[in-house]
């Protein structure tokens, strides 16, 4: 829905995504606040949104999947773990460019994924499921059993990411490398949506016979919708083990992977907002029911912190459930009822 | 329905930011105050090995000297006796890594910051580059080789390194006309750790190990099949290369298949938890290495236990499990004793005003005698960063551990051999 008074009376008008004054100087505003923001944040803060916005570039891959193209995908922290084995090896034992290495990282990672999301042209639902979790098996198993090129259970040493001879060893500058990545794939992710493919994958989602008999291919389609998701993976894999410093197989488990599904579930799904307030909704979660579990522990001396710690993720747990029940649309469905309000405000027609 | 439960959760969040808001203006009003991070995994898969009973104990023993005015010491620069309090910052690292590193990261430039506590040996591993780079010193509980090889500044005051361990297992073998060994454990750093240093060290002695060490998941539902295989093969010790509830099934299982003579624990020898849980009758006959985490002296006589298990009581009224009976207790204390210790030193050798990681880094190298509470004073330095080379064997007879023979000092392993058996892993 546009702005009271707003109308699209050109093509140009009818396609751009910054569409009013507001918006641009928001948008001008936004970049703005991302430049200068880690010069004034501190680091604990700077730490936080690191990883908030490593785990936004997984959450919008796996939106193309799940919610442009309605496949089922639970592997998206294998994925991950494909992006930053490659990376870390590329740069570490060949001296690649780090650009090159995210590149790699990503396009390895969509291989992966194109090779895990075949099954998807022949099966879906609860089957498509399954197979995609049996690539969370077989490629842990994989960096687990070749050790010699992964370090196997040893882990593996990560090295600081530079490149025009700036190293970026700081948590500071590993935002100046991490947040405009993220800016770049989320533009990418949103002209997606909106671009012939990214129609095509909703197509498919909304009734994939219907989208063939339009002329859509879905298998090819598909395979596309996967390859795509687990290169934004591969992207985040590959940032997450350069800031890490250190990969071990045991940083990309299944639960990580149900998460990711989870911060899409509660964010809303099919969008651009929706990954974005999801992740944004899930980590400040996380990250306050461990600040608070060690406060509320010194509260109360007799008793132990092991309590505190384990039922601030109950706590955690039944808010994300109650979310499901009482908004199962996501967070963007509420953003949108409340953007539309406000664009049809003063008038309620 | 939705109003209330709207309200009920602001409320709930409004209660926990002021309560928060609270407490951190309450900590601020303190005027000397030292730092001592920790990093539990109190919710992830390590939670249930025995990271819970560590912390605690850990916790336990920084309250209780808060609550006796903090670390007295003796200033050198004021030449009086002053009191700072101990600020333990402790976030739950749900048993990732990267999180460990992270919350280490974030706390690391508090001002006085002197050391960080941790439990297991994937977490120390991550954090060696940047404790040496901060320079504040690791204390750790878990010993893998890795975490030592080179030494720098991760410590594990309490625990001879597994390689250690190992060789004085083998040693026990041969004593005992006893020709080969088999291993079950996890694919993880620590068995890993284990079973190849008995292959690297068993041509030494002429002790056959049989390969491959079969592999349990973390918390294994049944392990005769991985039990069966190993029998097959008639070794003539079994060495579960595990800990806590793996270390339970691995007991039912073997009572089960006849095999309890065979099985030799490691450094959970006298850990009661697990055998309490697999039963004691059935565990009769079961034998263990105590290594340098336990008492020297039997464990209900300890002086040091007797008054450990008094402390808990005072904060932990309704605690069942007493912490002579929690290796998990045991090594948590130890590591905040040793770290309590080395702080005071370091406060007495520098005073308060420039009292750093590196003062403390200082005492934990210069020789000095630390006392564990449990076990005999351990020496650290530069060169050997683990701290006690002692071990015994025993048996469980009833419920109770019999030492089976007298307390023997056990081989430094060098950091060359140390290389070499990480070269195996590597492969």
């Amino acid at each position: 829905m546009l702005p009271c008074g707003v109308f699209n009376t050109t093509y140009e008008k009818d396609i751009a995504i910054v569409r009013t004054k507001t918006h641009w100087s928001m948008l001008i505003g936004f970049v703005i606040l991302v430049l200068l923001g880690p010069q004034f944040l501190g680091p604990k803060l700077l730490d936080i949104l690191n990883y908030l916005a490593i785990d936004l570039i997984a959450v919008l891959g796996l939106n193309i999947v799940i919610g442009y193209c309605g496949q089922i995908a639970l592997a998206q922290s294998a994925f991950m773990a494909v992006g930053g084995y490659t990376s870390a090896i590329l740069y570490g034992e060949l001296g690649l460019p780090f650009f090159a290495c995210l590149f790699a990282a990503g396009l390895s990672s969509g291989l992966a994924g194109l090779v895990f999301g075949s099954p998807a042209v022949r099966i879906k639902g609860f089957y498509l499921a399954m197979a995609t979790l049996a690539a969370q098996f077989i490629i842990i198993w994989i960096i687990d059993h070749t050790p010699t090129v992964s370090g196997g259970y040893l882990g593996m040493e990560v090295g600081k990411p530079g490149f025009f001879g700036v190293s970026i060893d700081s948590i500071k500058a590993h935002s100046y490398l991490i947040f405009p990545i993220t800016l770049i794939m989320i533009y990418l992710h949103k002209n997606l949506g909106r671009s012939r493919t990214g129609r095509a994958f909703m197509a498919i989602r909304d009734n994939d016979i219907a989208a063939e008999v339009m002329g859509v291919g879905p298998s090819g389609h598909k395979l596309l919708a996967f390859f795509l998701s687990a290169f934004y993976a591969g992207i985040a894999g590959c940032l997450w083990a350069h800031y890490v410093g250190r990969l071990h197989p045991e940083a990309f488990g299944l639960m990580d992977s149900i998460w990711y599904v989870g911060f899409l579930v509660v964010g809303g799904m099919g969008s651009t907002m929706g990954p974005i307030f999801g992740t944004l909704f899930l980590v400040s979660l996380t990250e306050f029911v461990r600040f608070i579990s060690p406060v509320l522990a010194g509260s109360f001396p007799g008793l132990s912190g092991s309590i505190f710690a384990a039922s601030a993720q109950l706590i955690f747990g039944l808010i994300v459930v109650l979310f499901v029940v009482f908004e199962p649309r996501g967070i963007n469905h509420r953003w949108e009822l409340f953007k539309n309000y406000y664009r049809l405000h003063p008038y309620s027609y | 329905m939705k109003k209330t439960v709207c309200f009920l959760l602001c409320v709930l969040l409004v209660f926990c930011i002021s309560l928060g808001l609270a407490i951190s203006e309450s900590s601020a009003a303190e005027d000397k105050v030292v730092r001592i991070i920790s990093l539990p995994d109190m919710t992830g898969m390590y939670s249930v090995v025995w990271v819970g009973a560590a912390f605690d104990a850990l916790d336990t023993v920084i309250r209780e000297t808060n609550e006796k005015g903090g670390i007295k010491y003796h200033d050198p620069v004021t030449n009086k006796t002053e009191h700072v309090k101990i600020k333990h910052v402790w976030e739950d690292t749900g048993g990732k890594v990267d999180r460990s590193l992270s919350i280490f990261k974030r706390h690391m430039n508090e001002p006085k910051t002197l050391t960080v506590l941790g439990l297991n040996s994937l977490d120390a591993e991550a954090i060696k580059p940047v404790v040496k780079e901060v320079k504040i010193p690791a204390l750790w509980t878990a010993c893998s080789l890795k975490m030592h090889t080179p030494p720098e500044w991760v410590f594990s005051p309490i625990s001879s390194i597994y390689s250690e361990q190992m060789y004085a297992l083998l040693d026990w073998m041969k004593r005992h006309g006893l020709k080969s060994i088999a291993t079950i454990g996890w694919n993880a750093g620590a068995s890993w750790s284990w079973h190849m240093s008995l292959k690297y060290f068993a041509p030494q002695f002429g002790i056959e190990v049989i390969e491959p060490m079969e592999i349990l998941p973390f918390v294994p539902m049944d392990t005769s099949i991985q039990l069966r295989r190993i029998k097959s093969k008639k070794p003539d010790v079994i060495f579960p290369a595990l800990l806590s509830k793996a270390l339970v099934q691995v007991l039912k299982d073997s009572y089960k298949l006849g095999l309890m003579d065979r099985l030799v624990l490691a450094a959970n020898g006298i850990d009661a938890v697990p055998i309490k849980m697999a039963g004691e009758k059935k565990c009769n006959g079961v034998r263990g290495q105590i290594m340098g985490t336990m008492t020297v002296e039997d464990v209900r006589e300890n002086p040091g236990v007797l008054k450990a298990d008094e402390i808990v009581k005072k904060h932990y009224p309704r605690c069942r499990t007493p912490l002579r009976l929690n290796l998990g207790g045991w090594a948590g204390w130890s590591i905040s004793e040793v770290a309590i210790q080395a702080v005071k030193m370091a406060l007495e050798e520098v005073g308060y005003e420039k009292v750093n990681g590196q003062a403390v880094y200082d005492v934990l190298t210069s020789g000095v005698k630390l006392d564990t509470l449990f076990t005999k004073p351990v020496v650290l330095s530069k060169d050997v960063t683990y701290g006690a080379h002692f071990g015994t064997f025993g048996q469980w007879r009833d419920g109770d551990f019999h030492r089976l023979e007298d307390w023997r000092d056990y081989k430094i392993v060098t950091e060359k051999e140390h290389r070499e058996i990480i070269k195996m892993m590597g492969k």
